[in-house]
């Protein structure tokens, strides 16, 4: 190769490579989220909970929980803050989350039920009827968590175990799981020293501290348990964490399990916004919605046809013969008709009629369709072409008998005799059909239909047939 | 009204066929027992509707089955003022002074029968609802002439050549 040539080439690929580039990076999450989502986009649904902050479980007393503050949850809002902006998404965020649970039929029966027990747990607490109380205050607090009352009110179920943990030591049991679970639900929850009996303070610590060093920390805080009710299924659940100096993200989907985490050693909105980024990528992005495959078809039916005329030149009757019919099917609901049939007249009901008229109608046009399962109701208007052989009629007893010159004129002769010739006729036609289905692509069919003719090359006193087609036919595609 | 009877018979019409009782009553039909006169006829009939056609052949009375055999033919006749009411027909004989035969130049067996001679201006008025498969009636030239016939169907193909007699060739 010339080098020119390779130069010239060289120089037409660079031009073509942003090109080439867009049209690649136009395919990202990204740039589908920069042009802008469709309204039928199917979002994935994701469920944030509220943040667990366990720093003060570390803290000392009740005065140090309390100043640790900051940046672990201000991280956390905005890390919900910025998957709140991705519209890819259909965020429940953490607020939305507990009205949800608080919206729940059975939250208010069972918060009611359990606030009673709680009460009633107290009381018993108080009047020294130490087992009474602990039975109560256990079924107060499964009933708060069973409607996840210790997302909504924490402390208030945080108390119930903690005076489960208190009635619990006063009656020589072991405290410690409930004090545990007090303190899962309310990390700054501390007894009062000079209020709380000494030998509680220290079983209380004593279960802070079992938290802190032992494995029942992550047990008890469940960050990985699986969907609760109040989250729908397909969605995907959020649980944040936030420790001493570092934010951690669970996100359960229905198919994986993912966790990450940020340490809060800088700018909090920063460490937001890097969790956010990676965790977003794991989520799914949606799905634009499926384009509807309408049903193209072609559609061939033929079989038995019957036509008779509302306006004759004799009574009426009936013409009988074959038909076909090609229906294609252009889009959802909308075909294309194409009919013929062609008959034979059977005699009237007092054979008027001198020799059987042979009918072809040819009818074209545009129709609807509705499916019910194997059921199909179609409608046709469009137009029709009908040829009709010579119409040939006497009223006279002799001429029907005998032909003309095989008896005397007086008997019968050509002026009793009316004869039209054959015509042409175009007009309007429609139809309305149904047709079922009854094995694979056979299908039954029944089809009506009606005619106005407007142009007529004679006129032989038939008008406005009226006609009936049964037939079998074959779905090709 | 007659709109809605125009659509009572298009509905109606949906039957396949054209038949009905407008055809009643229409085939061949022959005299059960000779007329006192001598003659027996054989009818012809086509009916429609309220219309009544056809022809009668009338043959010399023999004492045998061989009464209607086609070479004892002695005259035919059209139908003429046919009318049928129900299971009435009433017609008269076409020209009954010129009696037709089969073909123009026929010969007949009886030598009395060439050429046929004329019948009386011959009505019939007979009733096919009185018994099946039988037509009951009376026959005359005038009201003081008139007997009693029956006829009783026949199968075979209605005829429909009754053409002016010429004589043999």
């Amino acid at each position: 190769m010339k080098p020119g040539v390779g130069l010239l080439l060289l120089l037409t690929s660079l031009q073509l490579l942003p090109t080439v580039a867009a049209a690649a990076g136009g395919d990202s999450d990204a740039s589908r989220l920069h042009e802008g989502l469709p309204r039928a986009f199917v979002k994935p649904h994701v469920v944030v909970y509220p943040v667990r902050d366990i720093r003060a479980l570390g803290a000392q007393d009740a005065a140090a929980a309390k100043g640790l503050q900051g940046e672990g949850v201000e991280a956390w809002q905005a890390f919900e803050s910025l998957l709140r902006a991705r519209e890819n998404l259909r965020l429940t965020d953490s607020r939305a989350q507990i009205l949800t649970i608080q919206r729940a039929g059975v939250y208010r029966e069972l918060l009611q039920r359990a606030r009673d027990d709680a009460a009633a747990g107290y009381t018993a607490y108080q009047e020294v009827r130490l087992d009474e109380a602990i039975e109560r205050m256990r079924a107060a607090e499964a009933s708060f968590v069973l409607v996840e009352h210790h997302i909504v009110r924490p402390k208030e179920v945080a108390r119930v175990a903690l005076t489960q943990g208190l009635a619990l030591l006063e009656s020589g049991q072991d405290p410690a799981p409930a004090f545990a679970r007090a303190l899962l639900f309310d990390p700054a929850l501390r007894l009062r020293v000079g209020f709380d009996r000494a030998e509680a303070i220290e079983a209380f610590e004593s279960a802070r501290k079992g938290l802190l060093s032992g494995p029942s920390l992550t047990e008890g805080l469940q960050l990985r348990t699986r969907r609760p009710p109040s989250v729908p299924k397909g969605a995907h659940l959020v649980r944040g964490l936030v420790r001493v100096g570092r934010l951690s993200v669970t996100i359960i989907s229905p198919d994986a399990i993912r966790e990450d985490s940020e340490p809060l050693d800088g700018d909090p909105q920063e460490a937001a916004s890097r969790l956010a980024s990676r965790l977003w990528c794991c989520l799914p992005f949606g799905r634009f919605p499926a384009r509807k495959t309408h049903d193209r078809g072609l559609y061939i039916d033929a079989g038995f046809a019957y036509n008779t005329f509302y306006d004759a030149p004799v009574e009426a009757f009936g013409n009988t013969g074959a038909a076909a019919n090609v229906r294609f099917i252009l889009a959802e609901g909308i075909g294309l008709d194409l009919n013929a049939s062609l008959t034979n007249s059977n005699r009237d009901r007092e054979e008027d009629l001198r020799d059987s008229i042979g009918i072809l109608r040819i009818a074209a046009g545009p129709g609807l369709e509705k499916r019910w399962g194997r059921w199909r109701l179609m409608t046709t208007v469009g137009f029709e072409y009908a040829l009709h052989s010579a119409v040939v009629t006497t009223g006279n007893p002799a001429c029907k008998l005998f032909e003309v010159g095989q008896v005397p004129p007086t008997l019968c002769s050509e002026e009793d005799i009316d004869r039209v010739d054959g015509a042409q006729l175009i007009g309007l036609h429609g139809s309305v059909g149904v047709a079922v289905a009854v094995a694979g692509r056979v299908y039954l069919t029944a089809r009506a239909s009606t005619a106005k003719y407007i142009f007529r090359t004679d006129d032989s006193g038939l008008k406005l047939p009226f006609g009936l087609q049964f037939g079998l036919g074959y779905q090709l595609f | 009204m007659k709109r809605i009877a125009h659509i009572a018979v298009f509905l109606a019409s949906l039957s396949l066929s054209g038949c009905g009782a407008e055809r009643d009553l229409s085939g061949i039909w022959r005299q059960a027992e000779c007329s006192a006169d001598g003659w027996a006829y054989e009818l012809h009939l086509g009916r429609y509707g309220d219309g009544l056609t056809g022809l009668v052949v009338r043959y010399r009375c023999k004492a045998s089955v061989e009464t209607f055999a086609p070479e004892n033919e002695c005259g035919c006749f059209l139908i003429s003022t046919g009318k049928a009411a129900d299971d009435v027909l009433s017609f008269a004989l076409y020209r009954p002074t010129e009696p037709f035969g089969p073909t123009a130049d026929f010969e007949a067996e009886d030598p009395q029968c060439r050429p046929p001679p004329p019948d009386c201006a011959r009505t019939f008025i007979l009733d096919g609802g009185i018994t099946t498969e039988r037509l009951e009636g009376t026959s005359g030239c005038t009201q003081d002439t008139v007997s009693r016939l029956s006829f009783e169907s026949v199968k075979g193909k209605l005829r429909t050549n009754c053409v002016a007699y010429e004589g043999p060739s």
